[in-house]
């Protein structure tokens, strides 16, 4: 039964909803989705190549190669429990099925002994992008092969106390929200709480491991003071005690998480969902043209759910705290465009303006709200296709929604790029070329979605986190941002100030309106398809 | 008001609705019944232009579903077999969002909506999110919102599981008052005893092909709706 439950969250997690069943059941459907995760792999993989060949041979020659393997465990951990803890909220805890597997014969330990074994395969995936890296390059700048053995194991043993610990605080979490009047709000704050720790943790993490790449001996020697955690990077030199100790402690901190959550599984499956009945008192209700009830429709459905805030909209909010963030250090930024237009031969001015918008753009372009929009219809597909409005409405109501959301953050962020730049001059430039980027951004979500849509899902995060249209909608942002950047500066050089922005916005119009008359003409015709 | 001629769905290899003629006229309550599985469904999403079919034409008041889908969208409402309506809404919301829809003008939306969830009881809860109403209270919303518009015709597929039996009573005396102002109603249901009690005339399907239409006296003859249909049904099998 746990195996067959595991292979459900599995399928549940590649699988695409198509046009037609017969697709849907089709293996090759999983394609694109797993070659889209190949992709982001071999990316974090490689950075953590660079990290371990920075590392490996000036460690393995001073003889510390347990500091070597004591990192890459800490840099599992710390990826395996980050990932982890909002993965088994929603894997585990909020899942839509919770209910009638519990009605079923099914013993409440097989149900969470499946999905933790699920998060556990997912995160065994991600200990894979860390681990690989670590071992192949410790072998291949001749490392022993106690270390290559010592290693392989740890890859093995690593990610389950982190799992554990992320199956804990993720409990917590789905406990105390069941219980707060507005599970959104807490949901929403705990992220931002959790990730504001998370990226003073990296930062503080960067600044260490830069002085540590420079002083690695020292470092080590330091480190090698605290016997406890000199044991764990000794554990991958196959020393018995130190390997045994934290086999027995990461498998044993596994098998009390499955039994505690197992013990407490059919009360938090069932749990009250915190909304707070209202008594309905009558009011006099207006009425709004069909466009903007589909927006509002729209907009309602993404401040209701914490999975899609947080998943699909942190671009236009990073975009906006780093505009902030220039605009405070302004006097550290601003010479380096100096530099470079001094390299270049080229305005600096016109260059700091370049790459600022630049920038604006490709972290903007991290937010994906309507290319999951179209999914999260889901059961309720029937509503639009029986209401009497067309593809066109509902498509440009999902594409109007997003800039609804991300255009005040936009503005926000260019009012204060420019007053970090003090370019007042070019605030139309400032202005326009964010702005249409937003509007690339969402009629791109919407294609990918219209063309990938997956309508059968067990939780939204699910949706927001793993589908292909979102996959797709992030690379072509990306490329789109990095391709605009470079016309910029290319122009810039070779043509001026005026002709690089001008093409630029020239392009991106450009773009926006072909996009726009494919999803007028044929995306709205697919969407009535469905 | 609903006219189906030679309508055929077919699935790959199977043939779901297979040479269907139906005509449901104006004021009339049409029952359509058969065993799970016998195609009703298929053939209520076909009528409400939520699914294509490969052959066969469908008019709703005169007009062809496939070549004029928005129009006679107008003209119809519809309360599918399990009604998962927008969870993130509250029931007021969802009621105003299709009130919009439909250009229901705003005064007519107040007076409607204060009448049909006072009728149905469920005005108390409206200002709740959906998410957090029964099967039955979601039923409920899906019949007000279905009436909100005042359409010419209503399409539902078994629009009485998980109402309560004063629920029930009031949908039916609702669907009467509806096609005594000269609207239509097409349901598919399996019970047997409403559909004898409350419809004009039935039609019976029976994997994908129509067994019998027609009046409901003339179906039943002196005999039950029950036993007519378990007789067609037993006779189809042999």
């Amino acid at each position: 039964m746990t195996s067959k439950l595991i292979k459900l969250r599995l399928l549940a997690s590649f699988g695409q909803g198509g046009k037609s069943e017969q697709k849907r059941k089709s293996k090759l459907g999983a394609i694109p989705t797993v070659l889209i995760y190949l992709l982001v792999l071999v990316a974090f993989a490689s950075i953590f190549t660079s990290v371990a060949v920075l590392m490996a041979p000036v460690l393995i020659a001073i003889g510390a190669d347990w500091f070597y393997f004591l990192m890459f465990v800490g840099l599992d951990a710390l990826l395996v429990f980050i990932f982890g803890v909002f993965q088994t909220k929603a894997e585990i805890f909020e899942c839509r099925d919770n209910e009638l597997l519990l009605s079923m014969p099914i013993k409440p330990i097989s149900i969470v002994l499946s999905r933790v074994l699920s998060v556990i395969i997912w995160n065994y995936i991600e200990s894979l992008i860390v681990f690989a890296p670590a071992v192949t390059v410790y072998a291949a700048f001749g490392g022993s092969l106690r270390g290559i053995i010592g290693g392989i194991l740890l890859f093995f043993i690593i990610p389950l106390l982190p799992t554990a610990l992320s199956c804990l605080v993720g409990f917590a979490v789905s406990l105390l929200s069941s219980r707060m009047k507005n599970k959104t709000f807490f949901s929403v704050i705990f992220f931002l709480a959790f990730f504001a720790a998370y990226m003073y943790g990296y930062g503080a993490l960067m600044d260490g491991m830069d002085s540590m790449l420079t002083h690695m001996g020292s470092a080590a020697q330091s480190v090698g003071r605290f016997a406890l955690i000199r044991a764990i990077g000794e554990a991958a030199l196959l020393k018995p005690l130190p390997l045994l100790l934290l086999a027995l402690i990461s498998i044993a901190s596994a098998v009390l998480t499955v039994l505690v959550i197992a013990v407490k599984f059919d009360k938090i499956a069932v749990m009250n969902r915190g909304e707070r009945k209202v008594e309905y008192k009558e009011k006099y209700m207006s009425s709004r043209s069909v466009l903007s009830a589909l927006v509002g429709k729209e907009l309602s459905r993404f401040f209701s759910s914490a999975a899609y805030m947080i998943n699909s909209a942190l671009g236009v909010v990073f975009g906006m705290l780093a505009a902030a963030y220039i605009l405070f250090k302004a006097e550290t930024f601003l010479p380096i465009a100096d530099v470079f237009a001094y390299e270049l031969d080229t305005d600096a001015g016109g260059l700091a303006t370049v790459a600022l918008v630049s920038a604006l753009i490709l972290t903007s372009s991290f937010s994906y709200i309507s290319s999951c929009s179209l999914s999260l219809e889901g059961k309720s597909l029937w509503i639009p296709r029986s209401l009497p409005i067309g593809g066109r409405e509902v498509l440009l109501s999902k594409v109007i929604a997003h800039l609804v959301i991300t255009v005040p953050f936009t503005l926000v962020s260019s009012v204060l790029l420019l007053i970090a730049s003090g370019a007042w001059a070019h605030v139309w430039y400032y202005v326009l070329l964010p702005l249409s980027a937003n509007l690339i951004g969402a009629l791109v979500g919407v294609l990918w979605n219209v063309l990938f849509p997956k309508f059968e899902f067990t939780n939204e995060a699910m949706v927001v986190k793993n589908s292909l249209s979102v996959f797709l909608t992030m690379i072509s942002l990306l490329l789109l941002g990095i391709g605009l950047a470079a016309l910029g500066i290319w122009l810039l050089v070779v043509a001026g100030f005026f002709a690089a922005v001008l093409v630029q916005l020239a392009v991106s119009l450009l773009i926006a309106g072909v996009l726009l008359f494919v999803l007028l003409k044929y995306a709205a015709k697919r969407f009535e398809s469905f | 008001m609903l006219k189906i001629s030679g309508l055929v769905k077919r699935y790959g290899e199977k043939c779901a609705v297979d040479r269907l003629d139906l005509h449901i006229k104006a004021g009339e309550i049409y029952a359509f019944i058969g065993h799970n599985g016998a195609g009703k469904t298929t053939t209520i999403k076909a009528c409400m232009g939520i699914l294509s079919f490969d052959e066969g034409e469908i008019l709703i008041d005169g007009l062809s579903i496939k070549k004029s889908p928005l129009e006679c969208k107008r003209k119809m409402a519809y309360i599918p077999d399990n009604p998962d309506l927008y969870d993130f809404l509250t029931g007021i919301s969802y009621l105003n969002f299709i009130a919009d829809v439909y250009g229901v003008s705003a005064d007519e939306r107040n007076k409607r909506i204060s009448e049909l969830s006072e009728k149905l009881g469920l005005k108390s809860n409206l200002a709740n999110k959906i998410s957090s109403y029964s099967h039955g209270m979601k039923q409920k919303l899906a019949v007000i919102a279905a009436w909100l518009h005042d359409p010419k015709l209503i399409i539902m597929d078994e629009p009485f599981v998980g109402l309560d039996p004063k629920a029930s009573h009031v949908l039916k005396e609702m669907m009467r008052e509806h096609c005594d102002k000269g609207g239509s109603i097409f349901f598919s249901t399996h019970v047997l005893d409403v559909a004898e009690k409350i419809c004009d005339s039935v039609a019976i399907i029976k994997d994908g092909r129509l067994v019998t239409s027609g009046k409901m006296e003339e179906v039943r003859g002196d005999s039950s709706l029950e036993s007519v249909f378990l007789e067609l049904e037993d006779n189809n099998d042999e």
